[in-house]
């Protein structure tokens, strides 16, 4: 065990190649917080985040013999979870539409949990009344600290399309927290 | 309330899915990547299959299930075989 924890993700790519499939789980292990964060942040619902999370590491081990060891494991896999996210969004809104009520965020505010997991819960309401290209920005530039060209890599839009969607993204989050969903940051 | 502590809030919007996340995973490769035909169950019931089919098929072909049918010797004589020798 300690022995896979000591290899890279490209050793760990190559010894599943080679038929280890243990070395999977580890690379699950690793990455698993990150899927989970880029879905929960898109989209707003955890059995969804989920069913996503299971797609993106499946796919991934589909396309394993084809994976250039150019880009990170990680930046791989976010792009997927984006891709997948997005996808969902647009089932969402020719399937089931859905609108985030401000009685619900204010539920979610006045519950029993302790205030920084309602503090979260808030947040991530009010990621989910942006538009998910401003959503999808915040989500990789803010939230799992890629920079501005990475960002743009992942999302396939040019670097100055980034940090402008980053600037309207985040003075819109502002309003939406402050106005609609009532937030007070202490 | 400034860019600056929203940004570290948004820091904190991290979220891990369940012990048994890698488990779940990899069993749903197992079950995909193991085409449906193959799985042991299914691999059964093929092969009973396989075996019914062809019975009907000597059935049909010489309307008994005897052993020489399912051999196909149903229609073999030695009287066959005897022409056949003097034949030559």
């Amino acid at each position: 065990m300690r022995d896979k924890i000591s290899n890279t993700d490209f050793e760990l790519v190559n010894k599943v190649l080679n038929g280890d499939d243990s070395c999977f789980e580890e690379l699950i292990n690793r990455h698993q917080s990150l899927v989970a964060s880029v879905a929960m942040n898109m989209l707003g619902d955890w059995d969804e985040a989920q069913e996503i999370g299971h797609q993106v590491f499946i796919r991934f081990y589909k396309s394993l013999s084809k994976f250039k060891q150019e880009a990170k494991v990680s930046t791989y896999l976010t792009r997927i979870s984006m891709n997948l996210s997005l996808n969902t969004l647009k089932r969402r809104k020719v399937y089931a539409p859905r609108s985030y009520t401000l009685e619900h965020a204010g539920l979610a505010y006045q519950s029993d949990v302790s205030t920084d997991i309602a503090n979260k819960e808030l947040i991530n309401k009010g990621l989910q009344m942006l538009e998910e290209k401003h959503r999808s920005v915040v989500t990789l530039r803010m939230i799992q600290g890629y920079d501005t060209l990475e960002t743009a890599n992942i999302l396939g839009i040019p670097k100055g399309t980034v940090l402008s969607r980053l600037k309207r993204g985040i003075d819109k989050l502002k309003v939406i927290l402050i106005n609609d969903l009532k937030y007070e940051h202490t | 309330m400034s860019t600056h502590k929203l940004e570290n809030q948004l820091k904190d919007q991290q979220y891990t899915f369940s012990a048994n996340f890698a488990a779940e995973v990899l069993e749903g490769i197992r079950r995909e990547i193991i085409p449906i035909l193959l799985q042991p169950r299914w691999l059964f019931l093929e092969i009973a299959a396989s075996v019914v089919l062809c019975m009907v098929s000597v059935y049909l072909q010489d309307g008994n299930l005897s052993v020489e049918a399912i051999l196909g010797l149903s229609e073999y004589s030695e009287m066959t075989d005897y022409y056949g020798y003097v034949q030559l």
